[in-house]
């Protein structure tokens, strides 16, 4: 069984590592928070492994779900 | 092979803040639920409040039914109705009551039928006898029919109407009255004449009874029921309620326990602010559909409001204390689930406002402290809601801390402790009222500059709050037991309660030395929630503003009542938009400048952008800057102490050196409401310079880079220049992402 995302972005060629100069791609990371995890797939640099949050899904997404979470 | 014994999954730390008894005792201290004066004081307690409100926006079918789950005889109430009810209306207190035996009448003319649809009765099997042929004996068959019960009526009368003639009823309202019975099973049992003797016979037929006290019979048999005798109709139909009332509890296995539903003064506070008195519209023998919508207008639908009308807190989460605080016990006692009163109890700025409002000190805000506390102890409270306050406590009592006897001094008779809002937000204030304190005061003025605590308190964080009282014990100690000359109302409260230091607030002291006349404006004065209680201080500010030249006007909710301006208890940083609408509140009460006398009130007016300053600001001629921003107000303490320390103790601090940097447009503003720091935003760059990890993004064309600082990761979007760094943007989240 495929393994769940709860969230996927991907970068469209639009985003570089600026370190090794090499298009980011759509890779597996994961988001923890207060115990709980969250397989997710983001733009990855598939070089240094460098994991880019964008600031749409920082603010949205990702605040919702920790607003929730401390509450629980 | 042997399992492993130990905890599956999580488990979960629990601690009841204060047990069921207590939370009663809490929410019966405040009397909202109360009935009003008309329905404490009705014998059949009709909740008249609710027939106004119905027959005021004319739904007298609706209002005629209130009255009919007491008595369903209107007529025979609006006509004989003895008045307790506008005797003890709030508004004869003014003008006239309510005339309410007028809308007892218009419900019965107006009201409809009080018929009951026969589905609706419930079948009970068991019958009960009512002996009598007055009023009282009506009153049983329908008390009785109601609740399902078979009635035996015996009696000499031949039809229902009997009882009712006598009291001035005309045969329509006699039949409009009866509709109530209808449907229910009520069998006429006639009899010649109603002896005690022969009704001991019939026993074997019921299984109760009530007995009319006008037949005056003794020693009734186990079962039997009677009241006392009365004369008015209203009363006969109370003893009815309370006869029939003993035999329900009788035939439902329940021993009865003799106790009637008092008439006591109704212990609910009617808040009156600007009710005007006014003349009765209409009477009982005029009344007319739109009269007694007009008189049912008047009333004012008594409630307590005390502790709501100030509080911007209560009305924005529509509660009143105490239905909070059954919300709040709830929300503690949950072991799995949403904590949904989390963001409530965070809210509250603990000012104690609503507490000094109530008429009989109904201590919400101790019970949202108690609820933090237990929050912290059992690992629920929210990381984010304090956390950057805490910080903030943190960098007051260390990196920006300075505490130093007056320059030629060893110890010190006083010492000069201006809060750490006063140092972020005015620091030049602070340096002009030290020099001025050190010239004028004999015997040694020493300066501690840090936080007292209060943060950590308001997030009921004990150990730090130690930790913090533990650092001012030890200055003060090393200046020789000073007297503490405090700047702010809140330290000079939690250092008065929490150490053995002896604090003056500084107005006093300066109004002592000598004050010179500095303006003539009219000025309101907000006191601050750390004055709450304290008149002298109170008096004291007056008396410093009055000398200063000030024509102090009146506000609303001055004093005792003031609200808080949106700071305490870290509701800024806990629930923003509410500090904020708290800010717009306390700063608009006033026509002219309003005056604080503590620097996080003045700070908050300002961002709410109202005509204020800090009473310190007026008296040293210093002009209230646009409040900075959260960067600003560390670097401000940082200078502050830079300058103090270099020109007063000739010693030299260094501020630790921050990249160049540059803003584009509204990012500052942007950072300010996200809660980053500059010094965040140069700590992403200094790792940046280090890796060189970070994304470019191709449409913008800058340089995102990220760095986890504490229980945060950091994101500044930016692009390298020559000689400085341009950010065009920061964001942050809590999350770890790997």
């Amino acid at each position: 069984m495929a393994e769940k995302n709860y969230y996927t972005i991907d970068p469209m060629g639009k985003l570089t590592c600026a370190k090794c100069r090499i298009p980011l791609e759509k890779g597996k990371a994961t988001f923890g928070y207060l115990g709980n995890a969250f397989p997710v797939e983001l733009p990855v640099c598939p070089q240094c492994g460098y994991i880019y949050v964008p600031e749409d899904l920082a603010l949205g997404k990702v605040l919702t779900v920790e607003r929730s979470l401390e509450d629980k | 092979m042997e399992k492993e014994h130990g905890f599956i999954g999580k488990h979960y730390l629990m601690k009841q803040a204060f047990g069921q008894e207590e939370l009663h005792e809490r929410e019966a201290v405040c009397t909202r639920e109360d009935p009003p004066g008309c329905m404490a004081h009705c014998p059949l307690h009709i909740d008249m409040r609710a027939v106004c409100e119905q027959a005021a926006a004319g739904r007298f079918s609706k209002a005629a039914g209130i009255i009919r789950t007491k008595t369903p005889f209107l007529n025979l109430l609006s006509k004989n109705c003895d008045g307790a009810c506008t005797k003890n209306c709030v508004m004869s207190r003014l003008g006239d009551g309510i005339a309410l035996q007028a809308l007892e009448r218009a419900c019965a003319l107006y009201g409809g039928s009080g018929a009951v649809s026969r589905f609706m009765i419930p079948k009970k099997n068991k019958k009960a006898a009512v002996f009598g042929d007055g009023l009282f004996a009506l009153a049983c068959c329908w008390e009785l029919g109601k609740k399902g019960y078979e009635v035996l009526w015996y009696t000499t009368n031949a039809s229902f109407r009997d009882p009712l003639a006598g009291w001035g009823l005309t045969d329509e309202e006699i039949r409009s009255d009866l509709t109530a019975l209808e449907g229910f099973r009520i069998e006429i049992r006639k009899q010649e004449a109603l002896k005690q003797e022969e009704a001991k016979g019939f026993a074997s037929e019921m299984d109760a009874a009530c007995v009319s006290p006008e037949l005056s019979w003794e020693n009734l048999w186990a079962g039997a029921f009677t009241a006392d005798h009365y004369k008015e109709a209203v009363l006969i139909l109370q003893e009815a309620k309370y006869a029939s009332l003993q035999a329900d509890q009788y035939l439902q296995g329940i021993v009865p326990d003799g106790k009637r539903e008092e008439n006591k003064e109704s212990r609910l506070h009617v808040t009156m602010d600007n009710v005007q008195g006014s003349q009765a519209l209409t009477d009982v023998s005029h009344v007319t559909k739109e009269s007694a919508m007009e008189e049912a207008a008047r009333c004012i639908q008594c409630q307590c409001l005390e502790c709501v009308k100030g509080c911007v807190y209560l009305q924005h989460y529509k509660r009143n204390p105490k239905g909070a605080i059954r919300e709040i016990y709830n929300n503690l006692s949950i072991v799995m689930g949403n904590h949904m009163a989390n963001g409530m109890i965070n809210a509250c700025d603990e000012c104690g406002q609503c507490k000094a409002a109530c008429p009989n000190g109904f201590d919400y805000p101790d019970v949202c402290r108690i609820a933090k506390q237990t929050m912290v102890e059992t690992e629920k409270m929210p990381p984010s809601a304090h956390e950057f306050a805490l910080f903030d406590q943190q960098f007051s009592n260390g990196e920006a801390f300075l505490s130093r006897p007056q320059p030629g001094f060893d110890t010190c008779k006083y010492m000069f402790f201006p809060g750490c809002q006063a140092s972020a937000v005015s620091p030049a204030t602070v340096e002009l009222a030290y020099k001025d304190l050190c010239t004028r005061l004999k015997g040694g003025v020493g300066l501690t500059l840090g936080c007292c605590g209060a943060i950590s308190k308001w997030a009921a964080r004990e150990d730090l709050f130690k930790v913090s009282l533990d650092q001012f014990g030890a200055s003060w100690e090393q200046m020789g037991r000073p007297t503490v000359i405090c700047a702010c109302p809140t330290c000079k409260k939690i250092l008065e309660e929490h150490t053995d230091a002896q604090t003056v607030g500084i107005w006093e002291v300066l109004l002592t030395l000598g004050v010179k006349p500095v303006t003539d404006q009219a000025i309101a004065i907000h006191d601050s929630c750390g004055a709450r209680g304290d008149e002298k201080m109170q008096k004291g500010v007056r008396a410093f503003a009055e000398a200063l030249g000030c024509q102090v006007q009146d506000t609303s909710y001055s004093g005792d009542l003031s609200p808080c301006c949106g700071y305490g208890g870290l509701v800024k940083y806990a629930n923003p938009e509410v500090s904020k609408k708290k800010a717009a509140f306390a700063s608009g009460r006033a026509d002219c400048r309003i005056l604080t006398y503590c620097m996080a009130c003045r700070d908050q007016f300002t961002r709410a952008g109202a005509d204020t300053c800090h009473i310190l600001e007026l008296a040293y001629g210093v002009k209230p800057m646009p409040t900075p921003d959260i960067s600003g107000r560390r670097i401000n303490r940082l200078k502050l102490k830079q300058r103090l320390l270099s020109e007063l103790w000739k010693e030299e601090f260094k501020m630790e050196t921050m990249l160049p940097v540059t803003y584009a447009e509204g990012v500052e503003a942007l950072m300010d409401e996200r809660m980053i720091l500059k010094s965040d935003v140069d700590a992403v760059l200094k790792a940046y310079e280090t890796s060189k990890e970070a994304v470019f993004d191709q449409e913008n064309g800058w340089l995102v880079a990220n760095a986890r600082l504490g229980n945060v990761t950091f994101w500044v979007k930016f692009m390298e220049g020559e000689e400085t760094y341009t950010v065009f943007g920061a964001y942050s989240h809590r999350m770890t992402v790997e």
